[in-house]
């Protein structure tokens, strides 16, 4: 083996030959642009099908993901380029071109380990596949903003471990050899590769997109953030099994429509966890009672993860218990108890509609929930109450989804603390308790707003990113100076956000922000929603950060408090949601004369985040050797979160 | 009982004598706790009077001077864990050959008979190691040369092995006489520990009580010690690579196989890179997978949690020596109100990692430091590079120390502390006896 290694890169001809092109009769009638190309992929990890039990060959499946014409060599769109540069070999892998006639006529190549440009293919694949899919669920388009692309490496490096960074807004992929001795269902000493699980791969890129959404949840300020990061990016990969018919299918006949009992569906990262010497799944949403204790216990991100995961996957399994037991009763005549042996295949198909409707009701609703999601230090709390504010909005007259989630977090521990009850109407978050007026609606922008409401209509794409643009850089609106070639839609955009921030200046009380301090519009987008009679209703969620430099303790120079929150107004100009992350204001006369309701409430906020920031650096092994005392406490890095899970993982 | 602490200013590192003076025997029992210095550390002023490491180790020896006969006797050497600014001194074997050594006691960890225990060590030289080697070429190829950098180097560097050090200690023939005994401590199944003048007579007066509160044999706490493994290493490979590093990979760890067969190599022109592009790719992989500091400084902390951390208890005095013990040994042993109880009052506390951060918690000075005539002594001095670093000590930590207690340091650069004489730095307390 030692001999074959070399650092120098090897000239090799490309040997595909290009077809020549056929000359195209004119015609009147062109063709029909796809919207969507079929690519194979792994549905399963390759190496995870236990052979000796099945003999089936590893599942594979097909995704449609967005058409995107001018795709180069790569895969290389607008937004995901996937690079196959190998860090440790200092070299690239030839890369794969999906538009050519060979690969395009055989919905990309056939899913294998040998060749790199399946593995390209298959990241390219599964990211925008999800990527487009969270667009879907949001209702509206998601660009990276002056990050422009995500980097996908699927061969980064040599190590048993895959990770967003968020800094090169890239996705890090390595590879391994399995274990010599114990390596599962794998071959001992095989190669592993992270770049060809599914899993992995929807896990990593929700941290992404999670980022993309929520930058400041980078801060673990409270034990909940990071957690939410872990628990949040595996329900998407548990989610997204369930869009796989191929998977789902022979899962649910192998359990018999039991999903506690499908392991295919439930084990996250098989591959990920036997190759790596653990004996079990990495992280399971099935495992042992639900038992509140252990929400408060954990504060390892994985593990306190898992109780978000579990409490989703309990909702999860209790609707799918009440939406298929009609189903259940047909088939058994009555009985509700079903014959031994196989399921009818048209019962299993069935049961897999109404899983898969189910799992995606669920995606959507946790995506939606982002909408109310405060901008920073979330809790799973804030979640429960946003999942249910959306589900009141969405649907006010069948509660069963809604009850499902609340008794789903209860059984795990999770409940408003504040709220009187575990009615919807006091789990949802409430209205902000006062009119506040002046919310600026620029009417001239409507044709703009439902366009980038299409995330799916590939046309307008360049004029909804642009715009975009404008808004997200008016991260400071009062100071935002105006690009030269600005034309008019952007202006009126910039001057929005410049309103905007107005608005919140004016408002800082309302909101539980600190009046000395200004404030920074992190990010504004409208949003559509149907409503119960089928009218479609635009709300703009606005995001408002501050960062309080006056609360810097003496020891901790480069970690700033931040404050903020989100505010969610209708097109009328009303404002229905404040959501708030307040910290204490300063102290002036005026503050002490009137104590203002939240002010217990920041000062806990702020007391909780010194003492996890003293702990965090206490922590901290390189906190004595900083040129800036403070700079990396409480900033998540995965490289490292996921490497350490992994070594916890071989107990 | 007569106690004296001597302070040896070693630079950045640690060197401390205690002698205790009892009537039953006419030289004092002696305890030497570390001899090192960071080879980072200050050089030496001389112009300004100071010591060379040589000589000060040289003073060392004959202050340790049995006048009966002329030969240097230390009752015990404590080594509290493996890294060069508290045992490079033991790598200049020909010294200790003039010195009698009854018995050396180091931390568990190093025990070569516990499997475990190699393989834990073995995993931390590996790494210090490599990262030593990948940060010097790193360096070397003119790229990531900052003082940081230079920083990390050293701490590397302060982790690799150290054998010839440690084969003074653990050979048996580093010293005078042969085969001193040399104890791990604590001994499996008997923690807390306590040596006690009724079973070492021979190295403890009377009234002494020496009780091991750590390294930790619990297992979640020896997780802490693991110093990251490939998972977390292998990613810096490319960075190191992209940065020049050609360093082999040792035998241990075997060339990273490659993926792919190499007629799968293709030039970056494939990918029709816009000029300058790939470049800017290989680059943001490297800013993504550099992590060697990060790297560093767990290691240099896996490698200081293996402290052997001793209070010497003599008669109503306590005199605490925690190594540089970190936050998982303080945290098992600020969760033992046994053990927490034991630590309140010290007299005498060697202040944790030459006074960083997180190596003395808040609670610690708060609870336990409350003898006015006590003292906290902090071996430390700046080290070369750029501004050194500024929180070793931490300031809030050492005026908080200093409203407890006595603050000595063998080096200040504090204009408004008026100067700390050079050396010696002696401490000395007399112990009231008597069983309590």
């Amino acid at each position: 083996m030692s001999n074959s290694y070399s650092t120098e890169p090897v000239e090799v001809v490309v040997q595909q030959t290009p077809i020549p092109p056929i000359p195209a009769p004119r015609s009147l009638h062109p063709y029909r642009r796809p919207s969507r190309r079929p690519l194979q992929i792994f549905a399963l990890d390759p190496m995870r099908i236990d052979r000796g039990k099945s003999g089936r060959v590893t599942p594979r499946a097909t995704v449609y993901v967005p058409f995107e014409e001018d795709l180069k060599p790569g895969p290389r769109g607008r937004r995901i380029q996937v690079i196959d540069y190998d860090g440790v070999h200092r070299c690239y892998y030839e890369p794969i071109d999906l538009n050519h006639a060979d690969v395009l006529i055989r919905d990309g190549l056939a899913p294998t380990e040998t060749d790199p440009r399946f593995h390209q293919q298959m990241v390219y694949a599964v990211v925008a596949g999800l990527w487009a899919d969270f667009e879907t669920a949001i209702g509206r388009r998601l660009t990276l903003g002056r990050k422009k692309f995500l980097t996908i490496f699927p061969h980064a490096f040599y190590g048993e471990n895959a990770f967003y960074d968020p800094e090169s807004s890239a996705l890090l992929f390595g590879y391994f050899r399995a274990d010599s001795t114990e390596a599962g269902t794998n071959i001992p000493g095989q190669m592993v590769f992270t770049c060809l699980s599914h899993d992995i791969i929807v896990h990593e890129t929700t941290h992404a997109l999670v980022d993309r959404l929520r930058p400041d949840f980078m801060i673990a300020s409270n034990p909940d953030v990071a957690a939410f990061h872990e628990g949040f990016a595996d329900l998407i990969a548990i989610f997204q099994h369930f869009k796989l018919q191929e998977v789902l299918v022979p899962a649910l006949a192998d359990s018999r429509g039991d999903f506690a009992r499908s392991e295919a569906l439930l084990g996250l990262a098989r591959q990920f966890g036997y190759s790596t010497g653990g004996k079990a799944a990495l992280r399971s949403a099935e495992d042992g009672d639900p038992d509140p204790a252990k929400y408060r216990a954990s504060e390892e991100p994985h593990e306190r993860g898992a109780v978000l995961v579990r409490s989703v996957f309990d909702a999860f399994l209790s609707l799918y218990q009440q939406r298929t037991q009609d189903l259940i009763r047909l088939a058994s005549g009555g009985t509700g108890v079903l014959h031994e042996g196989a399921l009818h295949p048209d019962l299993v198909s069935r049961l897999a509609r109404e899983a898969s409707a189910l799992a995606n009701q669920l995606f959507t609703a946790l995506m939606r929930a982002f909408d109310y999601l405060p901008p920073l230090d979330v809790t799973f709390e804030d979640f429960l109450r946003s999942i249910v504010t959306i589900d009141l909005l969405l649907s006010p007259s069948d509660d069963s989804f809604r009850v499902a989630i609340i008794e789903g977090f209860r059984k795990h521990g999770i409940y408003p603390t504040t709220a009187g009850s575990l009615g919807a109407d006091s789990v949802a978050w409430g209205g902000p308790g006062k009119e506040i007026s002046g919310f600026p609606f620029h009417r001239g922008l409507l044709t703009d707003v439902i366009k980038s409401l299409d995330a799916i209509d590939p046309e307008g794409y360049d004029a909804v990113e642009h715009m975009y643009g404008v808004a997200e850089k008016a991260a400071s609106a009062a100071s935002a100076t105006a690009p030269p070639d600005e034309d008019d839609s952007s202006k009126q955009w910039r001057t929005w956000a410049a309103e905007l921030f107005d608005f919140g200046m004016a408002h800082r009380k309302d909101f539980s922000l600190d009046e000395e301090v200004d404030i920074v519009v992190e990010g504004m987008h409208p949003t559509m929603r149907y409503r119960a009679n089928g009218r479609p209703t635009i709300d703009i969620v606005v995001r408002y950060v501050q960062s309080r430099d006056d609360l810097v303790s003496g020891d901790d120079l480069k970690f700033v408090p931040k404050g903020g929150c989100t505010v969610v107004a209708d097109s009328n100009g009303v404002v229905r949601y404040v959501i708030t992350k307040p910290l204490p204001p300063r102290e002036t006369p005026a503050a002490e004369a009137t104590p203002l309701a939240w002010v217990p409430e920041a000062t806990r906020r702020l007391t909780d985040m010194q003492d996890r920031l003293s702990r965090s650096r206490s922590s901290d092994p390189g906190d004595s050797y900083r040129a800036e005392p403070g700079s990396q406490a409480l900033r998540i890095n995965f490289a490292l979160l996921h490497s350490d899970h992994d070594e916890g993982s071989d107990e | 009982m007569k106690i004296d602490i001597r302070m040896y200013n070693v630079g950045f590192g640690d060197c401390f004598l205690v002698s205790l003076s009892d009537a039953s025997r006419k030289r004092p029992y002696r305890m030497l706790f570390d001899c090192g210095r960071l080879a980072g550390s200050r050089q030496t002023d001389a112009a300004a009077g100071e010591k060379s490491f040589e000589a000060v180790i040289d003073e060392l020896i004959t202050d340790v001077r049995d006048p009966a006969d002329g030969v240097s006797k230390i009752d015990v050497i404590v080594a509290t864990h493996r890294h060069r600014d508290h045992i490079h001194g033991f790598s200049l074997q020909e010294k200790w050959k003039a010195v009698e050594v009854t018995e050396v006691w180091l931390p568990w960890v190093e025990d070569p008979q516990n499997p475990f225990a190699r393989s834990l060590v073995a995993k931390q030289e590996l790494l210090a190691n490599r990262t030593f080697h990948a940060l010097t070429a790193l360096r070397a190829a003119g790229k990531g040369s900052n003082s940081q950098a230079d920083a990390a180097i050293d701490i590397a560097y302060n982790s690799t092995s150290n054998a010839k050090a440690m084969a003074t200690l653990q050979s048996g023939n580093g010293f005078k006489n042969a085969n001193p005994r040399v104890r791990y401590l604590p001994r499996a199944g008997h923690e807390p520990e306590q040596l006690r003048n009724e079973e070492l007579a021979h190295v403890l007066p009377k009234g002494v009580i020496v009780h091991v509160l750590g390294p930790s044999r619990d297992p979640a706490t020896i997780k802490l010690l693991d110093p990251p493994s490939g998972a977390a290493y292998e990613p810096l490979v490319p960075a190191m690579r992209a940065l020049g590093d050609t360093t082999p990979d040792t035998a241990e760890v075997g060339a990273p196989p490659r993926p792919f067969d190499v007629a799968w190599v293709v030039d970056s022109a494939v990918y029709g890179f816009a000029e300058g592009e790939n470049a800017s790719i290989e680059k943001l992989m490297t800013t993504a997978t550099l992590e060697p500091l990060e790297l560093v400084y767990r290691l240099d902390n896996a490698i200081n949690g293996t402290s052997l951390v001793l209070l010497v208890e003599v008669g109503d005095k306590k005199l605490f020596f925690p190594g540089d013990a970190q936050w998982g040994t303080w945290k098992m042993m600020q969760d033992n109100p046994a053990t927490w109880d034991l630590l309140t009052g010290t007299t005498v506390y060697k202040v944790g990692h030459h006074g960083s951060h997180n190596a003395t918690p808040r609670k610690f000075v708060d609870d336990c430091l409350s003898d006015a005539n006590g003292v906290a002594l902090i071996s430390v001095a700046p080290t070369s590079y750029g501004g050194g670093w500024k929180n070793i000590p931490l300031p809030t930590l050492v005026d908080a120390l200093k409203k407890k207690t006595k603050v000595e340091q063998t080096w200040n650069d504090d204009p408004s502390v008026a100067a700390v004489p050079y050396d010696p730095h002696v401490f000395s307390v007399t112990a009231k006896m008597g069983r309590p």
